[in-house]
C-alpha cells in the first residue's frame, strides 16, 4: 500500500487550514499545484493509454518502492543548501508515487544565508517531482533529481512566541524565488539499481590447460520511460547485446 | 463606541470572508479530489491490464525493488557470453595419451606362408595446444531456473608432441635374416578439425547483487583425432626404411604399407575430457548497488534478495533494501 494517498492528505489539508493551523501540510498554493500535476499526470497517462502500454516492458523493467526512495533521502538527513540568497535547512522528506507524479516534499527551516539564522527564520516546505534522468556512466546506477513545483513558506510559532519580525520579509521573499533554484535542494539521488553498459566475463587458466582472457560483452542501456503509479516508481529501460553499431535495433 | 462597532463589523465581514473563502476553497478541493479519483480508477483499471504491471502488484508489491528481464534479452546475453567465452580459450592440453597398433606380419616362402613376425606401432601424445572456435550457440528455456544450451565449437589449428615408437619382433625363423629392432622417434602432429557439440545448462540463481548465470555443464569426452605433420611422417618412414635395408627385412616391412595404416589409426583417434574449467559464473548486468550516494553523503545499504522468478516471459528479481549505516561527507 502506498505511504499516503492524494485525498486524505488534500482534505486534512482542508481541514488545517481552517482551523488556522499551518506547517504540517501544503498550503493552498502547494496544494493546487500538486493537484494540478496529479490531474496532469492522469490525463496524460489515459492519453497515452490509447497508444500502447503505459509502462513498457521490453527489454528491462526496474520497479523502486517509494518507501525505498524517502528511506534514501531521509539518510542523508540533516543537510544544508543554499538557495539564491537563503540558507534552508532540510530536516525531513516524504515521498509519494502516485498518479503519474513523483511526489517529493522536503520540509525544513529558511533563513538568510548572509545572516545568523536566529536574525529571521520560516519553516519551509518545497514540493517537487523526482525525475530520474539517467543512468551513472561510472557506476551503472540510476539518477534522479527533484524539480520544484511549489514552495509553502510559514512562520514559525513556538509556544506563542513569533520568529523575529524579519521573518515575514523572508517569507514574502522566499515566495518570489524562482522555482528551480531550489532544484538544489535535492539534486544528487542515487537509486541503488545498477545497470551495467558491458558484462564482465573474468579471465580463465592457466590451471588446468585452459587459458581464456577476461572480455567484455557491451551494452546498450538507455531510460526509455518512467511512471510513478501505485507507490512504485516504473522505470522501463531498452537494453540491447553488443556495441552502437552492432546493437539490435 | 461607534468606531469600536464598525472596527467589530469590519472584523466580522473579514472573518465571513475569510470563512467563504475557506469554505469555496473547500468546495473547490473536493470537487477537484473527486475528478481526481475517477481519472485515478480509470487509469487503474488501465494499468492492471499490463500483465507485468499485475504480476509485480500481485507478487512484488511488498519489495523494494524489482528488476524485470525479458527472456528475450537474457537469451541473447547468455547466447553472447557462451559464444565470446569459448570463442577465444587457448588449450594447452597435458594429455599423455597413447595409441597402439600391432600386426602379425607373414610372408610367402617356397615352403609356405610364415609368419615373419609382429611389428608394434605405439604413440604417446603428449601435449596438445590449439584454439577453440565456437559457432552460434542454441539458447533454449529449460524450466527450473534454467537455459539449455547446445554449442557447437571447433578445435582450430591445434597442434601437439608426441613420441612415435616402433617394434620389430622377428620369429625364430625369420629372425635368422631379419633381426628384431626398436625405433623412438619425437613427432609433431595436429589435430584435424572436427566440430564437437557441447551441450550443458546455464542456471539463473540470485547472486548477493543479483542474478547470476551459473554454468552446469556435465563431464563430457570428445573424439580428438590427430595426423602426424609431413615432415613427421617422413621421419618415420625414414627410419623403417633404414631398418628394412640394414637388416634386410624388405619381405617383412614395407612402409608403404604399414604408414597408411599407422594414419589411419590416428584418425581414428581417442578420447578426451574437456576441462571443466572453461566455465564460469557471470553475473547479469542488472542488480542492486550496497552503496550509494545520496546528496554528499554515502548511504551503505543492507540488500536481502527475495525473489527470484523465471517465468515463459521474463526473469524477476526482487530485493529488500533499507539504508544500514551513513557516512558524513
Amino acid at each position: 500500500m502506498p505511504a499516503f494517498r492524494t485525498a486524505p492528505w488534500l482534505c486534512a489539508a482542508v481541514v488545517c487550514v481552517g482551523a488556522g493551523c499551518r506547517g504540517a501540510l501544503p498550503p493552498p498554493a502547494a496544494d493546487a499545484a500538486v493537484l494540478q500535476r496529479q490531474r496532469d499526470g492522469l490525463q496524460s497517462l489515459l492519453e497515452e493509454a490509447d497508444r500502447g502500454p503505459l509502462v513498457p516492458f521490453d527489454r528491462v523493467l526496474v520497479v523502486v518502492d517509494q518507501a525505498l526512495v524517502q528511506d534514501l533521502l531521509s539518510s542523508a538527513i540533516p543537510y544544508e543548501r543554499v538557495v539564491s540568497r537563503y540558507r534552508v535547512r532540510v530536516t525531513a522528506a516524504a515521498v509519494r508515487f502516485e498518479d503519474g507524479f513523483a511526489l517529493v516534499r522536503l520540509d525544513g527551516r529558511a533563513s538568510l544565508a548572509a545572516s545568523p539564522e536566529a536574525a529571521a527564520f520560516a519553516d519551509i516546505s518545497v514540493f517537487g517531482g523526482l525525475e530520474v534522468t539517467d543512468l551513472d556512466p561510472d557506476s551503472g546506477l540510476l539518477r534522479g533529481e527533484v524539480r520544484a513545483i511549489a514552495v509553502d513558506a510559514r512562520r514559525v510559532t513556538v509556544l506563542g512566541v513569533g520568529a523575529p519580525e524579519d521573518t515575514e520579509t523572508l517569507i514574502e521573499q522566499l515566495g518570489t524565488e524562482r522555482l528551480d533554484a531550489f532544484g538544489v535542494l535535492a539534486s544528487r539521488l542515487q537509486i541503488p539499481v545498477r545497470l551495467e553498459r558491458a558484462v564482465t566475463l573474468p579471465a580463465v587458466g592457466p590451471d588446468g590447460g585452459v587459458r581464456i582472457a577476461a572480455a567484455s560483452i557491451p551494452l546498450q542501456v538507455g531510460i526509455r520511460q518512467v511512471r510513478a503509479l501505485r507507490g512504485k516508481l516504473w522505470v522501463s529501460i531498452d537494453a540491447a547485446v553488443g556495441s552502437p553499431a552492432s546493437a539490435a535495433p | 463606541m461607534a468606531r469600536g462597532l464598525g472596527a467589530a463589523v469590519a472584523c466580522a465581514c473579514l472573518c465571513a470572508c475569510a470563512a467563504g473563502e475557506r469554505a469555496q476553497r473547500g468546495a473547490d478541493v473536493a470537487s477537484g479530489e473527486r475528478a481526481l479519483e475517477s481519472l485515478r480508477r480509470r487509469v487503474d483499471e488501465r494499468i492492471l491490464r499490463e500483465p507485468h504491471v499485475k504480476e509485480v502488484l500481485e507478487r512484488s508489491a511488498q519489495n523494494d525493488v524489482v528488476v524485470g528481464l525479458r527472456s528475450a534479452l537474457v537469451e541473447d546475453l547468455v547466447q553472447e557470453v557462451a559464444g565470446r567465452y569459448l570463442d577465444h580459450v587457448e588449450l594447452d592440453l597435458d594429455l599423455q595419451r597413447a595409441v597402439e597398433e600391432r600386426r602379425v606380419v607373414e610372408v610367402a616362402t617356397p615352403l609356405g606362408s610364415v609368419t615373419a613376425g609382429e611389428w608394434r606401432f605405439h604413440l604417446v601424445v603428449h601435449r596438445v595446444r590449439g584454439a577453440l572456435r565456437t559457432r552460434v550457440p542454441d539458447v533454449r528455456p529449460a524450466g527450473d531456473n534454467r537455459l539449455a544450451l547446445r554449442i557447437p565449437v571447433v578445435l582450430e589449428g591445434a597442434e601437439g608432441n608426441a613420441t612415435a615408437h616402433f617394434e620389430w619382433d622377428a620369429r625364430a625363423l625369420a629372425g635368422l635374416v631379419c633381426r628384431d629392432f626398436a625405433v623412438t622417434r619425437r613427432v609433431r602432429g595436429r589435430v584435424l578439425s572436427d566440430e564437437y557439440a557441447l551441450d550443458g545448462q546455464f542456471e539463473l540463481f540470485a547472486g548477493p547483487q543479483g542474478v547470476r548465470v551459473r554454468p552446469l555443464f556435465p563431464h563430457q569426452r570428445f573424439r580428438l583425432r590427430m595426423d602426424l605433420l609431413e615432415d613427421s611422417w617422413a621421419e618415420v618412414r625414414r627410419a623403417l626404411e633404414e631398418q628394412d635395408q640394414i637388416l634386410k627385412c624388405g619381405l617383412a616391412i614395407d612402409p608403404a604399407e604399414i604408414l597408411p595404416k599407422l594414419r589411419a589409426l590416428l584418425r581414428k583417434g581417442f578420447d578426451v575430457p574437456l576441462p571443466r574449467s572453461l566455465f564460469r559464473a557471470v553475473d547479469l548486468p542488472a542488480g542492486i548497488r550496497q552503496s550509494v550516494s545520496v546528496e554528499d553523503r554515502q548511504v551503505d545499504l543492507s540488500v536481502r534478495t527475495e525473489e527470484l522468478r523465471v517465468t515463459g516471459e521474463a526473469v524477476w528479481y526482487a530485493a529488500s533494501v533499507r539504508s544500514r549505516l551513513r557516512s558524513d561527507p
